[in-house]
């Protein structure tokens, strides 16, 4: 592999989580619930999924205990934020900080830095797809991923289908832009709120799980490093369409894999690198902002 | 036919507030009923309550002599009881056909979990076609005037086929013409059968064609009279409870000088979009005179009045107030200079609701020295000038130290109106200003506006309210998405001249001075 082609593989590889991310958190954001809390839902998702694989080699197992807590966690915050109408910077904030402070628990009562499933060999999950493989130079850069990757994928159209052809995703769409016409209507605020905050929880358990399981086999604690908070970057910044959404995860995976890929070169300020995808959220989001304020003549605050 | 709707003693309490006091009303099917009250009597709450959409505290609603016993609008809207509300409920980023057909979409034939959009848009087309309406199915809401989008809120109930359809204050946001436009298609719906619930508080409307009426106050029915039998100033005289003026004396004569005092040339800004909203407007105003501002909500009048207050910031053209340059001057230093302003909305830029009487009694004016001692405010002085404004305007207020929110909409612009004025101001700027303002208030300020004229001051008068900007004005400039499109002199001319300027065409005959 050439390095062009190396660093878009590795683009594509290090979306995968935040894609994931973004994809279930546009639907909260369309029904105009502020989902913050997509950095803990992912974090659980990550550890669950070491954790379990640590006592079986059940791929199918380790996928639905993942999904499972997270649904959990999705519901608990749908409960509080929803139908007891609670601050969702605050809800969220709290699920961020409690998902680390009981895996270090955890790490800390079995007495390890960090879990590892020992028998997972990263080199085994990822599988080629058997016509796009073949495809000089794009078969390199889409085939070879682990299932993640493709559910990533795959996501971006049915996010779109279910968004926009269907019920629930036009329901979703109407809560979140006109409540009023929503309750007129009959159509239940609460329940497709809650459903879409679900996706987005369970979104989060397959983009923990590739990010621990699927990649290294490892968990260790604050690996999600962010992401949760970038793809709520990406899901401002394309306005909650699945396409520009993608578009922007894409953006920040490029980031991450050109810090990797030229840290090579760097030698030892290669670590600053690695602030790269942060300093292009920020920049991302101050020229989206000033591009979307350009027209703005009030003078008011807001 | 017989009685369709009836409800017993029904009550609705927002916490100690009765909003509904045992309300006993009777519809006919077939006919055209239509319930007056001035702003805040509780009509919108009791329509709420027959759509479902809020739960009575105590009483019975009756369908055709039955109970009724479900218990939200879509099974309203099931049982044949259609609304459409006083502020739309449309989405505006949807399509036409969309919003006609929310919540009942079509699925597709095979594939049931798709919502067939194509079958949806012939629908709707059909739909639209069967009762006249004169609308594109695949118009984005959000791109469509006000009138359209009320024929879509209408549509949206015709497609359900409801029997009884109300329309909360329907009228309050159209042309003349579309008003016309709509109480014909009302009587066409009456033809076909619908029975039709009308809530106005305008009595033209009511007496052009209702069959019977009932007015409420302060919560309560206080009459029920047929439409042949009254007239206006009695339904006037009832929603109010005493005799009102309908119109104010206005003998056109102020101290009209001909020195001019205010100019605005070629003024523009654009909105968040991007778009132009205020479109190389000119006037001038003269001492002694009111110039009046008409045209439908939302053609730019509302930002015209943001940039004449310093809320926003023009793109282009001047300000010239007493031949000094004030373009983009912010609120503080045009206050100073003599202008006073009566902002659109009330409470969000006139007032700070959940501060006292007092405090707001000198919002505006806390720099200057008059309300301080040593640098330090003086809340003795500040209590007495507060205490001088309501006796002086007549502010009806139930505790001195409480908070504006205690305050009814007419005190409440009182108030604004008392505070602004009491700065001898030379020019004032008024906007909406009798907006959800009680019919016996609004006859004060009114009496205010043309008293300052009279007195020599020259009034800027921005109004939603065509028969406000007609008997007040001295000229009237009519604004069409963000021009003003011509000036008219309200003793020479009519509504439908008016009328057909605020629709975007300049009538033949009329004397306009195209602009
Ligand atoms: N949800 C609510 N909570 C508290 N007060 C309300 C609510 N809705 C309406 N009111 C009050 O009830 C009164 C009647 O309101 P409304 O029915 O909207 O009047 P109308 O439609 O006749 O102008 C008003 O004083 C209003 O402030
Ligand atoms: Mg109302």
């Amino acid at each position: 592999m050439n390095l062009l082609s190396r660093i878009l593989y590795d683009m594509v590889y290090h979306t995968t989580p935040i894609l994931l991310c973004v994809l279930g958190g546009l639907f909260a954001y369309k029904a105009g619930v502020l989902n913050i809390a997509l950095e803990g839902m992912m974090l659980a998702g990550s550890f669950i999924a070491v954790f379990v694989a640590l006592h079986t080699q059940n791929t199918l197992l380790i996928y639905l205990s993942a999904l499972l807590v997270c649904a959990v966690i999705g519901l608990v915050f749908a409960y509080l934020a929803v139908k007891k109408k609670g601050n969702v910077i605050i809800i969220g904030l709290a699920i961020n900080m409690l998902v680390p402070a009981i895996a270090s628990f955890i790490l800390q009562y079995m007495g390890v830095p960090n879990l590892t499933a020992k028998w997972v060999n990263p080199v085994n999950f990822r599988f080629d797809i058997p016509l796009i493989k073949d495809i000089p130079f794009l078969g390199s850069i889409l085939s070879g991923h682990p299932l993640g990757t493709y559910i990533g994928l795959l996501m971006i159209f049915v996010a779109s289908v279910v968004l926009y052809k269907t019920r629930f995703g036009i329901y979703t769409r109407v809560i979140g832009e006109s409540p009023n016409a929503a309750t007129s209507l009959g159509i239940q605020a609460n329940k497709y709120a809650t459903w879409a905050i679900l996706i987005g929880a369970l979104c989060c358990a397959v983009a923990g799980l590739n990010l621990s399981y699927e990649r290294l086999g490892i968990f260790t604690n604050g690996m999600t490093a962010g992401r949760g908070f970038i793809a709520i970057a990406a899901i401002y910044c394309g306005k909650g369409k699945p396409v520009q959404s993608a578009m922007y995860a894409f953006i920040f995976g490029l980031a991450r894999s050109l810090a990797i890929n030229l840290s090579v070169f760097a030698g030892p300020i290669s670590a600053l690198f690695d602030i790269i995808p942060y300093l292009l959220m920020i920049a991302i989001l101050a020229i989206n902002s000033a591009y979307e304020i350009r027209n703005y003549r009030m003078r008011t605050y807001w | 036919m017989g009685t369709i709707l009836q409800t017993k003693d029904l009550t609705k309490k927002f916490g100690d507030f009765t909003a509904n006091d045992k309300i006993n009303l009777t519809v006919e099917e077939g006919e055209i009923k239509a319930i007056v009250g001035e702003n805040g009597a509780g009509k919108s709450t009791l329509m709420n309550m027959l759509y479902r959409q809020l739960e009575p505290t105590s009483g019975e609603i009756y369908l055709r002599g039955q109970p009724i016993e479900f218990n939200s609008p879509r099974d309203a809207i099931q049982h044949g009881i259609g609304m459409v509300h006083q502020h739309f409920m449309l989405v505006p980023s949807f399509k036409v056909y969309e919003n006609i057909l929310l919540g009942t979409e079509l699925a597709h034939d095979k594939l049931r979990f798709l919502v067939d959009h194509k079958k949806e848009q012939q629908e709707c087309a059909e739909l639209i076609k069967r009762y006249g309406f004169d609308l594109d199915v695949n118009e984005v809401v959000e791109n469509l005037s006000v009138g359209q989008q009320q024929k879509i809120e209408i549509l949206k109930m015709l497609y359900r086929n409801v029997d009884i359809l109300i329309l909360d204050e329907p009228t309050s946001v159209l042309t003349p013409q579309e008003v016309d436009e709509l109480l014909l298609q009302l009587k066409e719906l009456k033809a076909q059968g619908k029975t039709i619930i009308l809530i106005t508080h305008k009595l033209r409307e009511v007496m052009q064609v209702s069959d019977s009426v009932t007015v409420i106050k302060k919560g309560q029915i206080i009459g029920n009279v047929k439409t042949s039998e009254t007239n206006e100033a009695e339904l006037a005289q009832m929603m109010v409870g005493r005799k009102v003026l309908l119109t104010v004396q206005n003998d056109h004569i102020g101290q009209e000088s001909p020195e001019v005092i205010y100019t605005v040339n070629d003024l523009t800004t654009n909105n968040t979009y991007g778009n132009i909203v205020v479109d190389h407007v000119s006037f001038e105003i003269k001492k002694g005179e009111i110039y009046g501002i008409a045209g439908v909500e939302g053609n730019g009048q509302s930002e015209l009045v943001k940039l004449l207050s310093g809320m926003m910031e023009a793109t282009g053209g001047t300000v010239h107030y007493k031949g000094e340059e004030i373009t983009n001057l912010w609120a503080d230093e045009l206050r100073k200079l003599g202008i006073a302003i009566i902002p659109e909305d009330r409470y969000a830029q006139g007032l700070c609701k959940e501060m006292s009487l007092s405090a707001n009694s000198i919002a505006g004016s806390t720099t200057s020295d008059a309300f301080k001692k040593n640098g330090i405010f003086d809340f003795k002085r500040i209590r007495q000038h507060c205490q001088e404004l309501i006796d002086h305007y007549q502010i009806r207020i139930a505790e001195f130290e409480g908070n504006v929110s205690q305050l009814s909409g007419g005190n409440a612009q009182k108030l604004i109106i008392a505070r602004e004025m009491n700065r001898q101001p030379d020019l004032l700027i008024a906007s909406q200003p009798t907006r959800g303002v009680d019919i016996g208030a609004i006859e004060f300020i009114h009496q205010q506006i043309l008293d300052f004229r009279n007195s020599g001051g020259a009034v800027l008068l921005i109004s939603s309210e065509l028969s406000e900007v007609m008997s007040l004005s001295d000229r009237i400039g009519v604004m069409y998405k963000g021009k003003i499109l011509g000036e008219v002199d309200p003793l020479e001319t009519s509504e439908t001249e008016i009328g057909l300027l605020m629709a975007g065409t300049i009538p033949q005959e009329a004397v306009v001075y195209e602009k």
